[in-house]
């Protein structure tokens, strides 16, 4: 779990790192819909230039990126291998049973796996540069429009950052629990898969009781603190629009502009 | 007596090549003999956790080795056949009653040795056994772990720990968020095992009264460095060294250097409080024959 970069934050003072949250969003989000958008080789290259500038400004070594790809190499390859042995159109080289090796589908094949590379590059931009308390800020900023409409925004955002906030508590406690019930012979990840299903109520049922009692009482503090739902609340750290978050909103905007002028 | 325990040189470091990088053990060297009680001691972030995931192999040393027995666990130790060594080894970790998780407490307590392939009428006598060694009511063994109180809860899982039969016994803080009667019990069952049923006990505690009053041997931690092997009373003489490393003084030792502040020096340091208050009688009935 050690090795799992992806959706880890790296602390740092980049261009990249100081900007407003919700704009790292906004950028992240409309980055990701105009992959979709692109289908040919100058689209593509627009858009591998835009996500390689925006990794050159977070000042991150390219190593995490690389990192990034690991976990999901099992899933591109997965949907590659399908692609090339069962998609059908186009000149078919090699065919056995419902096998067939088509042109069509090593070009989508080799579309596919760009459009994952560049969305895991420009969503690992994201989460390296932005902590998990900015991103939930980001959200509840990116969701206040909504007021309007009785959306719950404060809580929905609290609940974000509380969840988020847990992660690392419950990591532990799963590390902990399962080197216990190691120490007792347990074996996870070994056996067959009934044996390896129930390994992990040992460590299930514990994690989840310690889970409802950290519920508890975080419940317990808020309310001494005054806590009380659907009130707007402060922030300890506001982030402002600054000229940096607009020059950047403004560099995707040229780029979809670019894109939708270019596709084919 | 043998080795039970031998760390040559051991070093861990977590998150290895990342800026996260952090050595939490640092050339560490360690001899524990069989039959021994032995504390490791020193403030929070030393090490002392990482130390004893290496006595069972839930870390495995980035360099050096550690022999249990006759089984030396290096970087290159394979995951699998590790359970005779796990058997062997009896992990007590901080509030340990979170590793609950049976419907009953006899089902946790068999949860450990089943899994070491004890089954039948030995399952059962092995639970027995155990549940007695921490004095525990036999009509508990029927009900849910978690409607018992903190302190059985925590018997419970010790009790888990113990019906695995280990050689060794290692306990991080077990006494960690029970009062004090209950605390009082834990040390007591654990002076009892190492006594009557001949197990090592690896002792990582911040309760410097406790280390002082049942350890053979003290390991002082810093840095993920050992900075001291010796006796207690050879450590807790040493205030200097105490508090260099930010270790409490124990409450004798102080009445010890209090007294001898006022002119009462007594024969010897008992490091028992009960030993203390023994030498300090003996001392004024000494001086009333002397008048």
């Amino acid at each position: 779990m050690n090795n799992f970069i992806f959706g880890r934050y790296l602390p740092g003072n980049s261009l990249i790192h100081k900007m407003n949250p919700a704009a790292k969003m906004l950028i992240a989000f409309a980055y990701i819909i105009m992959v979709f958008f692109a289908n040919n080789l100058i689209t593509y290259i627009v858009m591998a230039a835009t996500v390689l500038l925006f990794v050159l400004l977070s000042k991150c070594s390219f190593g995490y990126f690389i990192k990034g790809l690991m976990p999901m190499l099992w899933v591109i390859i997965f949907t590659v291998m399908i692609q090339v042995f069962f998609g059908s159109g186009g000149h078919v080289y090699f065919s056995w049973g419902i096998v067939k090796l088509t042109s069509y589908g090593i070009l989508n094949a080799i579309v596919l796996t760009i459009r994952f590379m560049l969305i895991i590059a420009m969503s690992t931009v994201l989460t390296l540069t932005t902590s998990p308390l900015e991103i939930s800020q980001g959200i509840s900023a990116l969701l206040k429009p909504l007021k309007r409409f009785n959306f719950p925004v404060e809580t929905f955002s609290l609940m974000i950052s509380i969840s988020l906030r847990f992660v690392p508590t419950l990591t532990d406690e799963t590390k902990l629990i399962m080197d216990a019930q190691r120490s007792r012979g347990v074996d996870f990840g070994d056996g067959g898969l009934i044996k390896r299903v129930k390994a992990f109520v040992p460590l299930l049922i514990p994690l989840f009781v310690s889970a409802f009692k950290h519920a508890d009482d975080l419940s317990i503090a808020m309310e001494a603190r005054g806590y009380q739902t659907n009130r707007e609340r402060s922030h300890f750290h506001t982030f402002k629009w600054k000229p940096n978050d607009f020059v950047c909103m403004l560099l995707i905007l040229v780029m979809a502009i670019v894109i939708f002028i270019y596709r084919s | 007596m043998d080795n039970a325990i031998l760390f040559k040189n051991v070093s861990h470091v977590y998150q290895e090549n990342t800026p996260l990088e952090f050595h939490a053990l640092e050339d560490v060297s360690l001899k524990i003999k069989s039959g021994a009680f032995v504390s490791i001691i020193g403030k929070t972030g030393s090490g002392k956790s990482t130390l004893i995931k290496h006595i069972n192999a839930l870390l495995k040393p980035t360099s050096g080795s550690v022999t249990i027995g006759d089984k030396k666990i290096t970087s290159h130790t394979n995951n699998k056949h590790l359970k005779p060594l796990r058997q062997k080894i009896g992990m007590v970790f901080q509030f340990p009653e979170q590793q609950l998780f049976a419907e009953t407490v006899e089902e946790d307590i068999a949860f450990g040795p089943s899994n070491f392939g004890v089954t039948g009428d030995e399952l059962n006598d092995t639970v027995m056994h155990a549940a007695n060694l921490v004095h525990l009511d036999h009509d508990l063994l029927k009900k849910s772990p978690f409607d018992l109180s903190g302190g059985q809860k925590r018997r419970v899982a010790i009790a888990g720990v113990l019906a695995m039969n280990p050689e060794i016994l290692v306990l991080d803080e077990p006494t960690a968020g029970l009062d004090l009667e209950g605390q009082q019990y834990i040390l007591d069952l654990i002076r009892r095992l190492n006594r009557e049923e001949n197990m090592t006990i690896v002792l990582v505690s911040h309760q410097m009264d406790d280390v002082a009053k049942y350890s053979d041997r003290v390991v002082v931690m810093s840095g993920g460095k050992v900075v001291k092997k010796c006796y207690p009373d050879e450590l807790f003489t040493d205030v200097n060294f105490l508090n260099k490393y930010d270790l409490q003084v124990p409450e004798t030792v102080k009445i010890t250097k209090d007294l001898a502040d006022k002119g009462v020096t007594l024969d010897k340091l008992s490091l028992d409080a009960d030993e203390l208050i023994n030498g300090i009688i003996n001392k004024l009935r000494n001086e009333d024959k002397d008048e």
